[in-house]
């Protein structure tokens, strides 16, 4: 990813970066997507789980490009993040655990995880977290 | 004079077969040499999978695939109730045209509820199949076979050796009320019969294209037609030497013979309807002949769409005879207010019985 940063930075350095895109696939051309996915495999993450550590800064960048369906969220299990909108501030406008977005949006999320373990995160929307939209993220210490 | 003889018989198969030989030397230039790169235009693949049976046990779902497409076809992922689900795959995921596959699917499925499966091909096309009933699938064992056949004593023996009773009354009867039974009857078995293709059109949904139901139904029915034309036929001879009475019961048999045939029919619709949970929807009337949605595999279905169009082919044949009896070769003579009645009789009490096994 190439990513920019704003000139005078006000925010904290991130340990690490993460780009996640949200997209789906109609395999049978009927106009509903029959697999979801972040980054385009679906149940990649839940069954290779992002490594963090714990205490450090992960910033993601998040974009959703789900077409058909006019609404998906991303939502992290036992952690809140801050999030800024479309990333075009620097002051976050949420402290949450959960984003929704319409097709075409993109917010960056900052999470720090406080203690070690695996936590889940995926679409609420519970169709899409069954047909591939979610993952896990393991920190450790 | 002898190798005269074999002269000829060697002209006429040879007159016979060059044609024959001359098509098959044309097919096969044309397979190797011919501009058959029109039709292997990129085409995306036509895929045809069709789940015949899902099998329940618990906690457990077997699916019988089968290939109803003319390319092969592998399945990449499956779908219960929208959500994917681990699954295995026998002999493997990829099936031939005309192969038989079974997918085991881990499930904790509930009794009674509607179940939704999606195969997903790995070109993405998909699959599905939809189960209206979940329940456990009937294993074969001796109680179900002990009731089963009671059932058919009940249902299929029992009413027609009552019905055969009314032959003492019968014997007493004039000529114009014996004509009116006859018509009855006519009425009745032509409503059978008709009921009997429709159901045999019915199942011919539950098969995979490839099995040509159509074709399947066409032949049996003919084939009924056929043969019982040729014995009563052949039975003309002797029945003209014989008589009236050795005619009469010809017919008897041949009518046992069209009524037996569609019976089994229906007999092998009910069983296999039992076998995939579809009278767990219903009525308790087993006789109320629940061909709907009979999704049984291909072993039960096809037989079920031959012996009921076999039936139905029965049936209209010895309603024809019956009634070319009855005109003495005046047809016209044949729809006397009385008879006329009788066959709507015979079709309304069938009609009106119709009610009473509704499903």
């Amino acid at each position: 990813a190439y990513i920019v940063d704003p000139k005078n930075d006000t925010r904290q350095k991130p340990g690490k970066e993460l780009v996640m895109v949200m997209n789906a696939f109609d395999t049978n051309l009927d106009g509903g997507n029959e697999v979801y996915a972040v980054n385009t495999k679906a149940f990649y993450y839940a069954l290779n789980p992002i490594k963090v550590k714990k205490g450090e800064l992960i910033r993601i960048y998040l974009i959703n490009i789900i077409e058909f369906d006019p609404i998906n969220s991303f939502h992290l299990h036992a952690t809140f993040f801050d999030e800024y909108s479309t990333g075009t501030k620097q002051e976050p406008n949420a402290y949450t655990d959960i984003v929704s977005m319409v097709q075409g949006e993109r917010s960056i999320l900052d999470v720090r995880f406080k203690w070690p373990g695996m936590y889940m995160f995926h679409a609420h929307v519970s169709e899409f977290a069954e047909l591939g939209w979610m993952g896990f993220f393991e920190v450790t210490e | 004079m002898e190798e005269q003889e074999n002269k000829g018989k060697l002209k006429l198969w040879a007159s016979a077969l060059s044609p024959v030989f001359l098509l098959l030397i044309l097919l096969f230039v044309f397979v190797k040499f011919g501009p058959l790169g029109v039709f292997k235009a990129s085409v995306p693949p036509i895929e045809n999978a069709f789940v015949q049976r899902v099998i329940f046990s618990p906690e457990h779902m077997a699916l019988e695939v089968f290939n109803d497409g003319p390319e092969p076809v592998t399945i990449a992922q499956v779908l219960v109730n929208d959500a994917y689900w681990q699954f295995e795959m026998a002999p493997d995921s990829t099936l031939k045209p005309l192969e038989k596959g079974k997918i085991e699917i881990d499930y904790p499925w509930l009794d009674g509820d509607f179940e939704k499966i999606t195969l997903i091909s790995r070109n993405g096309v998909t699959f599905e199949k939809e189960v209206e009933v979940a329940t456990l699938t009937p294993t074969f064992n001796f109680f179900y076979f002990k009731t089963f056949i009671l059932l058919g004593v009940y249902v299929g023996i029992i009413p027609v050796l009552i019905g055969l009773l009314w032959f003492p009354f019968l014997k007493m009867l004039r000529l114009k009320w014996y004509s009116l039974l006859l018509s009855l009857t006519v009425g009745l078995l032509v409503f059978l019969g008709f009921d009997a293709l429709s159901e045999s059109f019915e199942l011919i949904e539950s098969l995979p294209q490839a099995f040509n139901g159509i074709g399947i139904l066409l032949i049996g029915f003919l084939l009924a037609v056929l043969t019982l034309s040729a014995v009563s036929y052949k039975t003309q001879h002797y029945t003209k030497e014989k008589g009236e009475h050795y005619q009469a019961l010809m017919w008897g048999y041949l009518i046992s013979l069209g009524i037996g045939l569609h019976n089994l029919g229906e007999g092998l619709a009910i069983g296999s309807a039992y076998a995939v949970g579809e009278i767990a929807l219903g009525s308790l009337l087993v006789i109320g002949f629940m061909v709907h949605n009979v999704t049984e595999g291909v072993a039960i279905v096809v037989p079920g769409v031959f012996f009921l169009a076999i039936g139905a082919g029965a049936i209209f044949d010895v309603s024809f005879d019956i009634l070319e009896q009855m005109a003495k070769g005046s047809w016209l003579s044949i729809f006397t207010f009385t008879n006329v009645l009788g066959f709507l009789a015979g079709l309304l009490i069938m009609y009106l019985t119709g009610f009473l096994v509704l499903g």
